[in-house]
């Protein structure tokens, strides 16, 4: 059984983000499968900790939600990106993208690099 | 700006009571329902699908505390109080030296407030009060004007309809048996007809009742020591009461919004005795 990595909050944040950009509308349990199925499972969404998280976009304005009838044909809340949110996005991704850039260089460079 | 939004959406939340916890109960039931859903289709029996689903969710306790913590934030206020609640019993004296500088800063705010409120911002209760003015002399005068002065201005008065005079004094009012004291104004009189003034009880008086020094024995009652005094009896017209121990009638009652020209609320007014020598403010009505 592989290790599963918990996931931190921010992480958790833009994962939704770009999980609505790629996928239109979803409820929670959507959102929760889509995360899990994408990162190879390695992140096993304690799934409920997603819903704090969309509460917090949601007040930030960075998504909006609406009540719409799941693929059950159950009430279902489903959570769409908005302009705003996929501004923060593009931001958030930038930002990840050198952090990694920085981070993997960082791994990369060897003692003789340096000399 | 996103912060600041959410920070917004928080205290809405907190002050309104707004109530997420069926929202998110009803998305708890949904969400296991799918994935309860999934698991019977990977082949589980429907109880340990369901089992399993409630078990990957999580803790719905903490899942909910937290919810209601970004929802709102009473919490935080709560905390807040309470630590400051329990800082200033510990230093009691430091608290009421506080309470006590509060108190006394706040009192006296309101009483300086209250006098300006009375004097400058409260308008006089009258008709067309802003055709009022007050006549004040040059800087380096006195702020009064004599008795004499006045009746010079008004005599050869163009500019203005009436040029009333005013002042004020503590007397001693007896009305039968229960002396007391009283603020008494002094005013001329076309002082009621010159702030257009109609009268609650009886009448008010005019310049054709003046003649000459001490010849008007009648004051007239503000609404309020009317009611104070004489508990609103209509029969008071007409009565005779001493004011310093000269006899003088009631000729009627003032409005109630009126209550005259500076606090104290002067209580009674009568024509001015014009031999003594008063000191006199001036106020002309266009």
């Amino acid at each position: 059984m592989k290790q599963k990595t918990d996931v931190l909050q921010g992480t958790l944040a833009l994962m939704v983000l770009k999980t609505l950009d790629v996928l239109g509308p979803l409820h929670g349990y959507g959102i929760a499968r889509r995360i899990e199925q994408i990162s190879g499972d390695l992140l096993a969404v304690n799934q409920g900790t997603l819903y704090p998280v969309l509460l917090k976009l949601e007040q930030e304005g960075a998504i909006a939600s609406d009540w719409g009838a799941s693929e059950n044909n159950r009430r279902a809340r489903f959570y769409r990106l908005t302009r705003e949110g996929r501004k923060q996005l593009q931001v958030e991704t930038q930002d990840w993208q050198q952090t990694a850039a920085i981070i993997g260089r960082f791994f990369e460079a060897k003692a003789e690099d340096l000399s | 700006m996103r912060s600041l939004r959410r920070f917004f959406t928080r205290v809405v939340n907190s002050v309104t009571g707004r109530v997420h916890d069926e929202r998110l109960r009803e998305e708890i039931e949904e969400h296991i329902a799918l994935q309860t859903a999934e698991n019977v289709r990977a082949g589980l029996a429907p109880v340990e699908a369901r089992r399993q689903a409630i078990l990957k969710f999580g803790a719905v306790e903490s899942i909910q505390e937290d919810y209601h913590a970004e929802r709102g934030m009473q919490f935080i206020f709560l905390q807040d109080l309470r630590f400051s609640l329990r800082v200033l019993r510990k230093s009691p004296g430091f608290t009421i030296v506080a309470i006590l500088t509060l108190a006394l800063g706040i009192g006296a705010n309101a009483i300086v407030f209250s006098v300006m409120n009375a004097l400058i911002l409260r308008p006089l209760n009258v008709p067309q009060a802003e055709s009022l003015y007050q006549l004040m002399r040059g800087k380096d005068k006195a702020g009064n004007h004599s008795f004499p002065d006045y009746l010079d201005l008004r005599d050869r008065n163009r500019t203005f309809d009436e040029l009333v005079a005013y002042d004020g004094a503590l007397a001693g009012i007896d009305t039968g048996g229960n002396p007391s004291s009283a603020w008494v104004e002094l005013v001329t009189g076309n002082y009621f007809d010159g702030l257009r003034l109609q009268p609650y009880l009886g009448r008010l008086f005019h310049p054709s009742d003046e003649h000459g020094a001490n010849s008007a024995p009648y004051i007239v009652l503000a609404h309020a020591y009317w009611h104070s005094h004489f508990h609103d009896d209509p029969g008071v017209v007409g009565r005779v009461v001493q004011v310093n121990k000269n006899p003088f009638t009631i000729v009627g009652v003032a409005p109630p919004e009126f209550r005259g020209r500076i606090p104290p609320p002067r209580l009674i007014w009568r024509p001015p005795l014009f031999h003594q020598a008063q000191q006199f403010d001036l106020l002309r009505l266009r």
